[in-house]
C-alpha cells in the first residue's frame, strides 16, 4: 500500500504515473480527457499504462493545455503515493472518483513539500511520538494525556491544535476535498514529516477534532489494524486531548443544551461532542442521551451556533516563504521547481486570490 | 371586559415612547455580557442562573440610568423588586424569559403579586403591569428575542417581539398558540382570580 518516497528527478521520460495523476487531480476519464484534448482515448490509455512513452510534443502540448499542468510536470520521476486509507476520517461514503481526485491532489501537494524540504530544515524538540497500544497497555484516553503532558500543554481547552503539531514536526495543509464527506487524512512517508490534509471546508470546531483524531492515528496506528477499531481508538484520542475528563467535568455536569454554547465557545469542540462527551463520562444516562440528541437536532439541523474560527496553518508558508526571503526565488522559480504554472504557484502558496485550493474544478 | 388584542394594543401604545430604551437596555446588557468585558472560561463556568443574574445586574444599571435623564421615567424598589415607571401609565420589570414568554425562576412575594397583577404598595394603579424580557438562543449564547410580555400569574396574557430596524421599533403579537383563546377571556376576570396555578 505504501510504496517508498521518491523526490521527483526530472528526466527526459515521459511518466505515466503523472499523466494518471493530472487526470485524477482533474476528475477526467480518459474519454473526457480524449474529448478535451482531441486526442484519441486510445493514444491516451497507451500512455498511462506505458506502452508509448514517447507522446511527441503536439500531444504533449495537447494534454498539458487539457489538464492544465505544465510539460515538465509529465517528467517528472515522482510516483503516486498509494495513501493509507484507514487515516481516512471518512464521513460517509465516499465515491471511488472523487478519492482518485483527492489522493491525486495530495500526491501533487506532497511532491512540492517534498521538493520544498531538500532545502529547509525543520528543527523539532519533542516530534510526535508512536506509541503502540498493545506493547504499552495504554488506553487511546492514556495515551492522549501523555501526550499533553509530553507537550507541556496547559490545562483545560487547547489554544490551537495545528499549532501544537506543527511545533511538533507536523505540517497541516488545508485543501479544499470538494466534499464534506471528508474530513482529513494523515501519513507518514520515509524522509518526510507526517502530513496532515485537512479539509478548509468544515466549522472550525469540526475540524478541530478531526485534526486530534489525525494525530491520534499518527500516534497510535503505525501498523494497520481493523479499521472500525482504529477509528474508535482515534476518536477516543481526540475526545480525551481535546477534553480531558477531569477538566471537562465540571462544564459538563448538569449541563443542558442552553448552556452548551457556552462551554462550546470555551473549549472550542462541537455541542455535539460535548454531548457525546458527557455520554461517554457517564455523566448522563443513556436515556438522557438519547433525549439530548432528538433536542439537538430538532435545535439546530445540522448547523451549530458560535462559529469556531479555522485554525490556520503556518509552517508550510514559512517554507515557502525561506524559498522566496532567504534563497531568492521568484513565483517562476518555485514554478519550475514544483513543475505547476506560476499562477497556480501564486494562488496556491503565495496566497493569491482564491487562497490554498490546488486544483480549480472543472 | 378587556380582550387579549385590546389591553395589548393599550398597553404598547403607552409604553411606545420608552420602547426603544427598554430595547436598547436589554440589548446592551446581553452585548456586554458577550464582550470581552467577560472572558469565554468565566461564561463557560456560569449556569444560567449566574449569566441571567450577570444580565440582569448589567440591565439595572443602565435601567437606573435611563430613569435619570429620561422625563417621565423613574425607578421603583420594592425589596429588591426594580422597576421602571413611565408617567404612571406602564411599569416594567425585566426577566430572562422563554420562547413564550415566561419567567421560571423562583420568585418572592412581591415578584409573585407583581405578576399576579395585585396591587402592590408603591406600583401606581392601574398602570399597565409589564415584563420586558430577553430570550437566549437555545444553545444559551446569543440574544435571540426581545420581547414585551403582559404576566398572569404563572402564564402571560399576551406577548409581543419588539425590533429595532434602522433606529425604529416595531412590535408583533408572538402571544404563544396555546394562550389562544384568552382573546375572549376578560383580563379583569382573569387578574381577580389571582389564581396562580
Amino acid at each position: 500500500m505504501r510504496k517508498e518516497l521518491e523526490v521527483g528527478v526530472d528526466s527526459e521520460v515521459f511518466n505515466p504515473d503523472m499523466l494518471k495523476l493530472a487526470r485524477d487531480a482533474r476528475e477526467l476519464t480518459q474519454a473526457e480527457l480524449a474529448q478535451r484534448s482531441g486526442i484519441t482515448q486510445a493514444f491516451i490509455s497507451k500512455l498511462e499504462h506505458g506502452l508509448n512513452n514517447q507522446p511527441g510534443e503536439d500531444a504533449l502540448e495537447r494534454i498539458s493545455k487539457a489538464l492544465g499542468f505544465p510539460r515538465k510536470f509529465f517528467f517528472q520521476r515522482d510516483r503516486a503515493t498509494g495513501l493509507p486509507h484507514f487515516h481516512y476520517r471518512k464521513r460517509a461514503k465516499l465515491g471511488a472518483k472523487p478519492i482518485a481526485r483527492i489522493e491525486a491532489v495530495i500526491n501533487i501537494r506532497r511532491q512540492h513539500i517534498a521538493k520544498l524540504l531538500r532545502s529547509y530544515e525543520i528543527d523539532v524538540a519533542k516530534p510526535i511520538p508512536q506509541i503502540d497500544l498493545d506493547e504499552t497497555g495504554l488506553t487511546p484516553e492514556k495515551v492522549a494525556e501523555r501526550l499533553r503532558a509530553y507537550w507541556l500543554v496547559p490545562r483545560g481547552p487547547i489554544q490551537n491544535v495545528v499549532e501544537l503539531i506543527e511545533d511538533a514536526g507536523g505540517i497541516v495543509i488545508l485543501a479544499r476535498f470538494g466534499t464534506n464527506l471528508l474530513d482529513g487524512l494523515s501519513f507518514r512517508l520515509e524522509g518526510m514529516p507526517p502530513l496532515f490534509f485537512m479539509n478548509r471546508d468544515v466549522p472550525g470546531d469540526r475540524f478541530r477534532f478531526s485534526l486530534a483524531h489525525e494525530l491520534g492515528h499518527m500516534v497510535m496506528h503505525a501498523v494497520p489494524d481493523d479499521d472500525q477499531k482504529m477509528e474508535d481508538e482515534a476518536h477516543r484520542f481526540a475526545a480525551a486531548f481535546l477534553m480531558p475528563a477531569a477538566e471537562i467535568k465540571p462544564y459538563l455536569v448538569g449541563a443542558k443544551i442552553g448552556t452548551l454554547g457556552r462551554v462550546k465557545a470555551y473549549w472550542k469542540v462541537s455541542i455535539k461532542s460535548l454531548i457525546k462527551r458527557s455520554h461517554d463520562l457517564k455523566l448522563i444516562t443513556p436515556s438522557q442521551y438519547k433525549f439530548m440528541n432528538i433536542q439537538y437536532n430538532k435545535i439546530f439541523k445540522g448547523e451549530e451556533p458560535i462559529d469556531i474560527p479555522l485554525e490556520q496553518p503556518a509552517r508550510l508558508s514559512s517554507i515557502v516563504r525561506y524559498h522566496r526571503e532567504q534563497l531568492g526565488y521568484s513565483t517562476d522559480d518555485l514554478a519550475e521547481l514544483l513543475a505547476f504554472h506560476p499562477e497556480d504557484v501564486e494562488r496556491v502558496y503565495l496566497g493569491g486570490r482564491s487562497g490554498l485550493r490546488l486544483i480549480v474544478s472543472n | 371586559m378587556l380582550d387579549r388584542e385590546t389591553d395589548q394594543n393599550e398597553a404598547m401604545e403607552a409604553a411606545a415612547p420608552i420602547l426603544p430604551i427598554i430595547h436598547r437596555i436589554l440589548d446592551d446588557s446581553v452585548a456586554f455580557y458577550f464582550s470581552e468585558a467577560y472572558s469565554p472560561e468565566a461564561r463557560a463556568d456560569h449556569t444560567d442562573r449566574a449569566m441571567a443574574n450577570c444580565i440582569y445586574s448589567h440591565a439595572e444599571k443602565r435601567m437606573l440610568g435611563a430613569a435619570a435623564e429620561t422625563t417621565g421615567l423613574t425607578a421603583i424598589n420594592l425589596k429588591g423588586l426594580n422597576v421602571l415607571n413611565f408617567n404612571d401609565k406602564v411599569v416594567i420589570r425585566f426577566k430572562k424569559v422563554s420562547a413564550n414568554g415566561r419567567h421560571s425562576n423562583y420568585q418572592t412575594e412581591q415578584q409573585q403579586q407583581y405578576d399576579d397583577q395585585l396591587p402592590l404598595p408603591g406600583i401606581p394603579e392601574p398602570a399597565f403591569r409589564l415584563t420586558a424580557g430577553y430570550q437566549m438562543d437555545a444553545a444559551g449564547s446569543a440574544l435571540e428575542r426581545i420581547m414585551i410580555a403582559r404576566p398572569l400569574g404563572r402564564t402571560v396574557f399576551w406577548a409581543a417581539q419588539v425590533s429595532m430596524i434602522d433606529g425604529t421599533v416595531t412590535w408583533v403579537d408572538i402571544t404563544p398558540r396555546r394562550f389562544t383563546g384568552t382573546e375572549e377571556s376578560d383580563f379583569d376576570a382573569e387578574r381577580a382570580r389571582g389564581g396562580r396555578g
